[in-house]
């Protein structure tokens, strides 16, 4: 996939695991594995919200186009 | 009075939104059960044609008292009946072995749809065996009553288009099933 997403970098830097972000934005962990491993087709803007409110981050720098 | 006339609108408009409460009947649980049945008798059918034909059943049918032996009062000659007989029982036999693997490709799909996933390729796969199995039936009815005199097929087989186009809709249910699977494999795979 042409579009990359930087979600274990962001984690990293804010100290959080994966399973904490998943209790925080209310999305099951194997959904956000999807996302983390780049299976994911296509994310809804709510998950991306709230994935960015909870990291503190702004939209390009969860993802990247290469 | 206008005030009234409102109350009563929104009255109306709570009563019409107010979800009834009724335990559903398991509506797939009977399906399923309807077709283990059709199963069941459909393989009772085959083995029952079968058996006449391999009983050289069709002269007993020929000297009985079935109405289809007499045409305007006279009965027909045996050496006559007995071959319209024979194909007839065959093409039966025929059209009972192809609605078989129908019916089981059926039970494929009504249990995929009580375990909650009907959309899946299979599913569109089975449709479209069902619609093919359908025309093949259709196709022996057909060569059936060309080839045997209608005073026997009128009896066995009732001539009809419904069936080709029972299976045209379900040449377009397979690909609705189809789309629904790709869609439903894009939704696993949106976060």
């Amino acid at each position: 996939m042409p579009v990359v997403v930087k979600l274990d970098e962001l984690l990293h830097a804010r100290r959080m695991t994966l399973t904490d972000l998943a209790a925080r934005v209310d999305i099951t962990l194997a959904n956000l594995s999807i996302l983390k491993t780049g299976k994911a087709r296509a994310i809804r803007f709510s998950t991306l919200e709230a994935i960015c409110r909870e990291l503190e981050c702004q939209p390009g720098e969860l993802l990247r186009y290469e | 009075m206008p005030a009234h006339r409102s109350d009563f609108v929104r009255t109306l408009l709570r009563w019409g939104s107010t979800p009834i409460s009724f335990k559903r009947p398991d509506l797939l649980s009977g399906t399923r059960i309807l077709i283990l049945v059709a199963i069941c008798w459909d393989i009772w059918l085959v083995l029952l044609q079968f058996s006449r034909i391999a009983l050289d059943a069709p002269s007993h049918l020929a000297d009985g008292p079935a109405s289809f032996a007499y045409v305007g009062g006279e009965k027909i000659p045996a050496e006559q009946l007995i071959p319209a007989i024979r194909v007839t029982l065959i093409g039966t036999l025929a059209c009972h072995a192809l609605a078989l693997p129908a019916l089981l490709r059926l039970l494929g799909i009504v249990n995929s749809a009580r375990n909650g996933d009907p959309f899946t390729p299979e599913n569109g796969a089975r449709l479209r065996h069902i619609g093919w199995l359908m025309l093949a039936i259709f196709g022996v009815v057909a060569a059936i009553t060309y080839l045997v005199p209608f005073w026997v097929a009128r009896y066995v087989f009732p001539f009809s288009f419904i069936a080709v186009l029972t299976a045209l809709v379900i040449f377009v249910l397979a690909r609705i099933f189809d789309t629904g699977s790709r869609m439903r494999t894009e939704l696993q795979e949106t976060v």
